[in-house]
């Protein structure tokens, strides 16, 4: 029989690598060469993001502009690595906000029950009845278009989920044998919450947070393409494709490339959040 | 089941739906005043400010009354379909709003046909042929579907269909029916494209959890006829979970058709919506957002209706009293 | 006809109805390929019942599952099932789907999951309806005759009636009436009767047994129990590891078992007439085909084995008249078997205490009412617990017996807690423990130190992620303040329930079931409690690991003095551990007493009814209703 009892950290890590499927890998590399990017990105752009060509105007891609200029004669492939940041930053504060504001409320509802979780559930009902984003547009469209504001109203409309996922999944953790065991054994509620509970709980969460990622990168894009959050101009990938969707007879690549990242990047993280889930699923099953 | 149960329950979530709809119109009430400058200034738009106009504005939309009155007079008006007329063009917004909504509701109506006809029958076919490259493809197709937004699909629609391949025009709606249906297809594809996603997903996982269980296996062990097992056993019970995420595929499916009207620069409800919050075209917006409201919330009512006939379980546990 | 008549091995098929030859089921996941059974000969003659006895790992279900051609996907079948001559392992979907139902049918063991949620009873059972051509009947008949089939398993007035509103002996019955509607020549019903409760199990089988009579059809039985095999089979196979072990008469076999499991199987499973003076258990738990493949599948579990007994997987070979064993060395070590056994049946004098014996927990009129009842139809509120008064004395060890929705788990929860009643009183240790949330910090601590709990679910009972040491040595920190010595006292605990200090490294997954709830039964040792209340500690156990925790239970309580509140809905368990026993029904005492008077001599009519729903072997059956 295989032993199953579990060696070193760094032994797990390559045997979880090991068993994810081709899809998985290339993702995780595509996400490892987007937090690279983010990095030293501007090290690696051949020109700058707001830089004007006006004398060469639109073109395809050739040797000196690889993926071709806007009509304004931006370089699109160094817009393209610039709109990593953009891409990477709003969609991690969402995804950290909805992460806190998600285990704090579902614990707290799922462990404690009665009012507070009663309370708590009325919310996250309401959050449901109501198209996200295009609150999101409304709101951001009156109140004034501004990237913080964006961020935080998708933090509010993507924690309801987290809270709910977290909220199922801690009541289902507070009725096993081990969690009684433990409250019978007169463990403090601190102590069952957080060395027994949470740890048990968190692989949910980090694999939910991988989806809330390609959803808060796919609404902010949302918004960024119809003008609204990040300003006029900006090497953001929606705003990007918003400006250059009418050159698609002319320079194509100009709309295509930022379009087909945000397609990738979405993809990569729904990819890993779902073998993550399909992972958990299966220990659940094996025990 | 009982009947007069049946009536209760759903007159309490009537009652539900209603007080929804009465939290929901407070908050779009309050779009007037949130939006930046004064309510007079915002009504005022663009228009040249001398004092007459001023005061029509003030008569008009009850400016100097106290706030809860001006809320009781708005939405007195509101039930009566009267949101006041467009800041933009003076046109009625329910005259504009009655204008654009055929386009829409033909997407809509387009668009959902294709995704519920390749969603559930890809879903299905995903889920008999489980962990084959079949399953493998369709997967693969949904992943980038649920991860593509909209107005990049829609992009790369265009690209490949109409500039690339002609196929299809890249603008404009046609004239006549078979013309109309035709400028249709590229954004009622891009529709289906991201609500197809999701269907496959839910069917695809819904299926192969029903086909596991013990009732699929003891139905084929006494031989059921495996048509029968497929849909009357294993189907049945795979859309339980499917009408469950319909709320899901409904708010998809409303920001996809935003977004997809503002790419195809079809004049619908979307594009509409897009230009009067561009536009702080508070009027206009408070009425199409109402519409909005209702329509969410009345997809809730039918979801929990529908799922009294697709559950039998909750018609007994859920609807006693 | 009678199966003494006929050849034992099913290689000539003459007169068996359903033959298995060599049958072998692998499974493949990723790539290591695993067997479930080896080289499986089989026969079912008409008219016949045949069991098949096995703990789980064994690949019974399995079998089951390969006699129809239903394996799960990853499951592969070789070798020969013949029905009527054709072999169905070559055979189409297609082609098994019509001979599945109008020959051949498989009766699962969930009543809770196999029937169709979202579909009438009466449409269930007409589904396996078709008319002489094949097809599906018309609207009406599909309906008289779903009634004419329910009235025959004696639930005529379920035809409109969902799943959900039945209880699960219903839908047990639904399940036969169903798998009967084609008139198959052979039923197999796997552990059909283990998911109910005790006296729903004995009416399923004797229904079975019923219907394979009247219908001279051929039964084939898959079943845990060794009791409920000698009561309801002609023949049976002993299948350990996915081999079989032994073949014989039932009523042969349980006079005399010729292979060291079968005796194992059947001493582990105490008798519920009488107290043991031992508990013979086999050590170590089931391992997986693969590791004993080449060695005799128990050799590394028997008092016998020699070193020739791990030189191969022994095939069965003849012991005299129509008798098959697998063991090598049956003939050298029968009488030392025959001794073993007269041994271990030997009848013990339960001890009493003093009658005067200071009540360390006393329940007095306890009420638990449930409001929020969404577990169950309706929402009128349920009575769990309707009044229940009872005493645990000092060091004694009582029973409570009942079965689902007794409400003795309630009553368990509330006295450590978990629950708080609705009315009546709970003292513990003269502490009023009738509401925990009102404690002081100090009554807190005397109570948790005074009563502890074992659940039922040994897997869900430890935290996955962390170690055994950390389990314990975290209780041991609450508790033990002043003690330096926590890798002591957790090497001191695990040797307590018999496992190796070595074992503190080791994480749940790595354990096996038995393990799980030694280490459970651990760690509420830790705060030295003075009663233990076990909620079917045992239930969840393999049958040759429950003997090995029941024994252990009894050597807790003689080398540390703890008392036991014992839980279960297993009269022989019962018999074996306490000394005073409460009968609980509908959240009511309806008896109580002294463990062998209430047994021996219930008075109340469900006690009675309990007593007789044990399965008993035809030599000493009696009539049943």
């Amino acid at each position: 029989m295989t032993s199953l009892v579990v060696g070193p950290r760094a032994q797990v890590g390559r045997r979880l690598l090991r068993s994810s499927p081709l899809t998985v890998t290339v993702s995780f590399v595509f996400v490892g060469l987007l937090i690279f990017l983010a990095l030293f990105g501007p090290l690696l752009a051949p020109h700058g993001p707001e830089s004007l060509n006006l004398a060469t105007g639109l073109t395809t891609p050739n040797g000196e502009f690889w993926f071709g200029t806007d009509d304004l004669g931006r370089d699109v492939f160094s817009r393209t690595i610039y709109g990593v940041r953009y891409a990477l930053f709003g969609p991690v504060l969402i995804v950290v906000g909805a992460f806190v504001i998600g285990n704090v409320l579902g614990l707290a509802a799922g462990y404690r029950g009665g009012l507070l979780d009663a309370s708590i559930m009325r919310w996250v009902d309401l959050m449901y009845a109501v198209p996200g984003l295009l609150v999101t547009i409304v709101l951001i469209g009156v109140l004034g278009a501004s990237y913080l504001l964006a961020v935080v109203v998708l933090v509010v409309l993507t924690s309801p989920f987290d809270t709910r996922i977290i909220r199922g999944v801690t009541l289902e953790q507070r009725s096993l044998p081990y969690v009684e065991a433990a409250r019978t054994l007169g463990l403090p509620v601190r102590a069952i919450l957080f060395r027994h509970i949470f740890p048990n709980i968190l692989p949910i969460s980090f694999a939910n947070a991988f989806l809330n990622f390609a959803f808060s990168l796919v609404a902010l894009s949302a918004l960024s393409f119809l003008g609204l959050g990040i300003g006029p101009g900006t090497a953001d990938w929606g705003r990007m494709l918003s400006e250059s969707r009418l050159l698609l007879f002319d320079n194509p690549v100009a709309a295509l490339a930022p379009g087909g990242m945000i397609v990738l990047t979405a993809t990569s993280m729904n990819l890993i959040g779902d073998w993550l889930y399909d992972r958990l699923a299966d220990r659940g099953r094996a025990r | 089941m009982n009947r007069r149960n049946l009536a209760l329950f759903i007159a309490r979530r009537l009652i539900a739906a209603a007080v929804l709809l009465v939290i929901m119109s407070g908050a779009v009430f309050g779009l007037l005043y949130a939006t930046p400058g004064s309510a007079e200034q915002v009504l005022l738009g663009t228009r040249v400010a001398n004092e007459e106009t001023r005061e029509n504005i003030r008569q008009r939309y009850n400016l100097d009354e106290p706030l809860p009155t001006q809320y009781w007079l708005w939405a007195e008006d509101a039930i009566r379909l009267d949101f006041g007329e467009s800041i933009r063009t003076g046109e009625p917004v329910l005259v504009a709003i009655r204008d654009r909504a055929s386009l829409s509701l033909r997407l809509g109506a387009y668009g959902f046909v294709v995704a519920f006809v390749a969603g559930i029958g890809l879903g299905v076919l995903a889920a008999l042929k489980n962990r084959s490259g079949v399953d493998r493809a369709v997967v693969s197709l949904s992943v980038v579907g649920a991860s593509s937004p909209a107005f990049v699909t829609g992009v790369f629609f265009l690209y490949v269909f109409a500039v690339l391949l002609g196929w299809f025009p890249a603008f404009g709606q046609g004239e006549g029916l078979a013309d109309q249906l035709w400028h249709l297809t590229l954004p009622a594809l891009t529709l289906a494209f991201g609500a197809a996603a999701l269907l496959i997903r839910f069917t695809r996982a819904g299926m192969i959890t029903a086909l596991e269980q013990d009732y699929v296996t003891f139905a084929r062990a006494r031989g059921v006829s495996e048509p029968r097992v497929l849909f009357g056993y294993a189907l049945r019970n795979a859309m339980i979970p499917v009408v469950t995420a319909s709320t899901v595929l409904l708010a998809a499916t409303l920001t996809g058709a935003v977004l997809i009207e503002v790419t195809f620069a079809l004049p619908g409800l979307g594009a509409l919506l897009v230009d009067s919050v561009a536009f702080k075209d508070v009027l206009m917006v408070q009425g199409l957002t109402m519409l909005l409201a209702a329509v969410a919330v009345l997809t809730n009512l039918l979801t929990d209706i529908l799922y009294l006939f697709v559950d039998p379980r909750i018609r007994y546990t859920r609807v006693a009293p | 006809m009678s199966s003494n008549a006929e050849p034992l091995r099913g290689v000539d098929a003459n007169g068996s109805l359903l033959t298995a030859v060599g049958l072998a089921i692998h499974s493949r996941i990723g790539g290591d390929q695993r067997t479930i059974v080896t080289n499986l000969d089989l026969s079912l003659n008409e008219a016949e019942t045949v069991g098949i006895v096995g703990e789980s790992g064994s690949g019974k279900s399995m079998t089951a599952r390969a006699l129809v051609g239903l394996l799960p996907t990853g499951l592969s079948a070789r070798g020969e099932v013949r029905l009527d001559g054709s072999n169905l392992l070559e055979m189409s979907q297609r082609a098994l789907s019509r001979i599945r139902g109008s020959e051949i049918a498989l009766v699962l063991q969930d009543p809770f999951t196999m029937l169709n949620p979202v579909t009438r009873c009466g449409d269930q059972v007409a589904d396996g309806l078709v008319d002489a051509r094949g097809r599906r009947l018309g609207r009406r008949t599909r309906r008289e005759e779903a009634a004419r089939r329910l009235a025959e398993v004696g639930i005529p007035e379920t035809v409109d009636r969902y799943p959900f509103e039945l209880s699960g002996g219903m839908r047990q019955r639904v399940a036969i009436a169903a798998a009967l509607a084609g008139d198959p020549r052979v039923l197999i019903a796997d552990e059909p009767s283990t998911a109910l409760d005790v006296t729903t199990q004995g009416e399923i089988l004797a229904l079975l047994k019923s219907l394979q009579t009247s219908r001279s059809m051929a039964l084939l039985l898959i079943t845990h129990d060794l009791r409920v095999a000698f009561s309801t089979c002609d023949r049976i196979y002993v299948l350990y590891a996915g081999s079989l072990l032994e073949v014989g008469d039932a009523s042969a076999v349980e006079a005399e078992p010729l292979h060291p499991y079968t005796l194992g199987l059947l001493l582990s499973e105490p008798p519920a007439d009488r107290r043991l003076t031992e508990l013979v258990a086999i050590p170590g738990s089931v391992p997986a085909a693969d590791d004993v493949a080449t060695i005799c599948p128990l050799a590394p579990r028997c008092q016998w084995a020699q070193p020739k007994c791990e030189v191969t997987n022994p095939p069965l070979k003849p012991v005299g008249a129509e008798r098959l064993s697998a063991c090598l060395r049956i003939d050298e070590i029968r009488a030392e078997m025959r001794s073993l056994r007269h041994h271990a049946e030997r009848p013990a004098v339960v001890h009493h205490p003093a009658e005067a014996s200071v009540p360390l927990v006393s329940v007095d009129n306890l009420q638990k009412t449930f409001a929020d009842a969404s577990t169950r139809r309706g929402s009128a509120p349920v009575i769990a617990l309707g009044g229940v008064s009872l005493t645990v004395g000092v060091t004694e060890s009582v029973g409570l017996v009942g079965e689902s929705g007794s409400g003795k788990t309630t009553l368990a929860r509330c006295l450590v807690g978990l629950e708080t009643p609705t009315a009546g009183a709970i003292t513990i240790d003269g502490v009023d423990a009738s509401n925990y949330g009102s404690l002081s910090a100090d009554h807190l601590r005397q109570l948790r130190r005074t009563v502890q709990i074992v659940f039922q679910d040994p897997y869900s009972s430890l935290n996955p992620l962390r170690t055994v040491g950390s389990a314990l040595k975290e209780v041991l920190e609450l508790h033990r303040k002043r003690s330096r010595n926590l890798e002591g006292g957790v090497a001191e605990l695990l040797e307590q329930v018999g496992l190796p200090a070595s074992f503190s490294r080791r994480k749940p997954v790595a354990l096996s079931g038995g393990e799980r709830q030694r280490v459970a039964i651990a760690r509420a040792l830790a705060v030295k409690p003075r009663l233990i209340i076990c909620d079917e500690p045992v239930s969840a156990l393999d049958v040759s690991v429950q003997a090995q925790i029941l024994g252990l239970f009894r050597t807790l309580r003689d080398e540390l003095g703890v008392g036991y509140l014992f839980i279960t809905h297993d009269l022989a368990v019962v018999r074996q551990v306490v000394e005073r026993v409460y009968v609980l029904y509908r959240g009511e005492v309806v008896e109580s007493g002294p463990v062998d008077a209430v047994l021996d001599h219930p008075q109340h009519a469900y006690t009675v009814r309990l007593v007789e729903s044990v399965p008993r072997s035809a030599s000493q059956q009696r009539p049943m209703r």
